[in-house]
């Protein structure tokens, strides 16, 4: 007897699920703590649920889902600047010394050079060399076209070597 | 074929077509400039993918699926609150103090962690914080400006449960002290001290509400929790 296809749901938790470990390692990379990235991969999966029917079945699922969580962080960073009433402390006022500071004081390594990369050259180098994913997908998901893709790649590596050259002279 | 850096980032990466591909390697036998660009990109490639991996906390999945689950469109949808009060409750899984004391902690060391605090609001004022950050429909017990020698200076609601709960800020030069207003779902009969992620925690119940209080150090969130107790006699 032929199995019984999946349903939407099923297919949503065999497909899409199973790769919150592959976002989660991107979200790290690119936000601040874990907390953070936590909070990323948890809407970028609700978001992912709620247009699964959008999703082409056989294409990149890995792609489709990077490209929500690059949307959802790109709203939450402008949701962020909008924020009414949302002000920054000062840095001498009363509050409060970070303790990555100190952590960083420690040393500059090649993670602490990898969350100071500005972006959006972090996010091309990511997706690229740690995720692996092709400069087309990078395209897609970025929104850019692939010259722009390789450019920022190129020069992302260029300013990680700069930053760890300057670290270890 | 002049140097083109970019060119031969997209060679490092075996993303040009054939006859592009060609021309690099050419290129690259008399260019040792480009030849060192291939050898440092590759070596950064590789110290990239060996760097080590943060791992989320323990249950995350499980908490995914379980959001997961919560978005999926129930035929009873006139139920969507209490779905969502559930959904809270099962965040602090079953309402465990220690559960909450664990997750307090770690969003207190989560805000002042950062380079500039989360606030909503930056006040002194408790009431202008309550104004702004209490839940819809709820009121908040009235706290103290300064309480163990720290001075409110603002707060937000967490993402924690909902965003039912209101994390308030209390910082002295020396010390920083979260008092968390959490709305429902603990299982507490009066006062609970704990050590959680090398945090104090007191919780205590207030007016039907959980207040949560949490610092680094032991003696301060003793003594805020005495002059919490003490303006509320």
């Amino acid at each position: 007897m032929p199995a019984r296809p999946l349903n939407r749901d099923e297919r949503f938790e065999s497909e899409a699920l199973p790769q919150w470990r592959s976002l989660f390692r991107t979200a790290c990379r690119l936000m601040r703590n874990t907390h953070d990235a936590e909070d990323l991969v948890q809407e970028t999966m609700l978001r992912a649920y709620r247009a699964f029917d959008r999703y082409q079945p056989g294409t990149n699922i890995r792609a489709w889902l990077y490209t929500i969580l690059h949307r959802v962080r790109l709203d939450g960073t402008r949701r962020a600047r909008r924020a009414p009433g949302f002000t920054e402390i000062e840095e001498d006022t009363a509050a409060v010394r970070p303790a990555q500071e100190l952590v960083a004081a420690g040393g500059l390594d090649l993670s602490r050079a990898l969350q100071d990369l500005d972006e959006p050259f972090r996010t091309a180098v990511v997706l690229r060399d740690l995720e692996e994913l092709s400069y087309e997908d990078i395209a897609r998901i970025t929104e850019a076209p692939i010259g722009t893709v390789m450019s920022r790649i190129h020069r992302g590596r260029k300013a990680l070597r700069e930053r760890l050259k300057g670290a270890s002279s | 074929m002049s140097c083109n850096p970019e060119r031969v980032t997209g060679y490092v990466d075996g993303e040009l077509p054939p006859e592009e591909g060609q021309a690099v390697e050419e290129h690259l036998r008399g260019c040792a400039a480009c030849r060192e660009q291939v050898d440092a990109e590759r070596g950064l490639r590789t110290r990239l993918k060996a760097l080590p991996e943060a791992e989320a906390r323990a249950g995350f999945e499980g908490h995914l699926h379980q959001r997961i689950r919560f978005a999926r469109p129930s035929p009873l949808r006139f139920l969507v609150p209490a779905a969502a009060a559930l959904a809270a409750v099962l965040l602090w899984a079953g309402g465990s103090p220690v559960v909450v004391a664990w997750e307090l902690s770690r969003d207190h060391d989560h805000c002042f962690g950062m380079s500039t605090l989360p606030a909503e609001i930056l006040t002194s004022d408790p009431a202008a914080a309550a104004a702004r950050l209490a839940p819809p429909g709820l009121a908040l017990p009235s706290l103290p400006r300064r309480a163990a020698g720290l001075e409110l200076v603002g707060g937000r609601r967490c993402p924690l449960a909902d965003r039912r709960v209101v994390h308030l800020y209390y910082a002295s030069r020396e010390n920083r002290v979260s008092v968390f207003l959490v709305p429902d779902g603990v299982r507490l009969d009066d006062r609970y001290a704990t050590d959680s992620r090398a945090n104090a925690v007191r919780l205590l119940r207030v007016a039907g509400t959980t207040i949560g209080i949490v610092g680094e150090d032991d003696d301060v969130v003793a003594a805020f929790e005495q002059a919490l107790l003490q303006t509320r006699v």
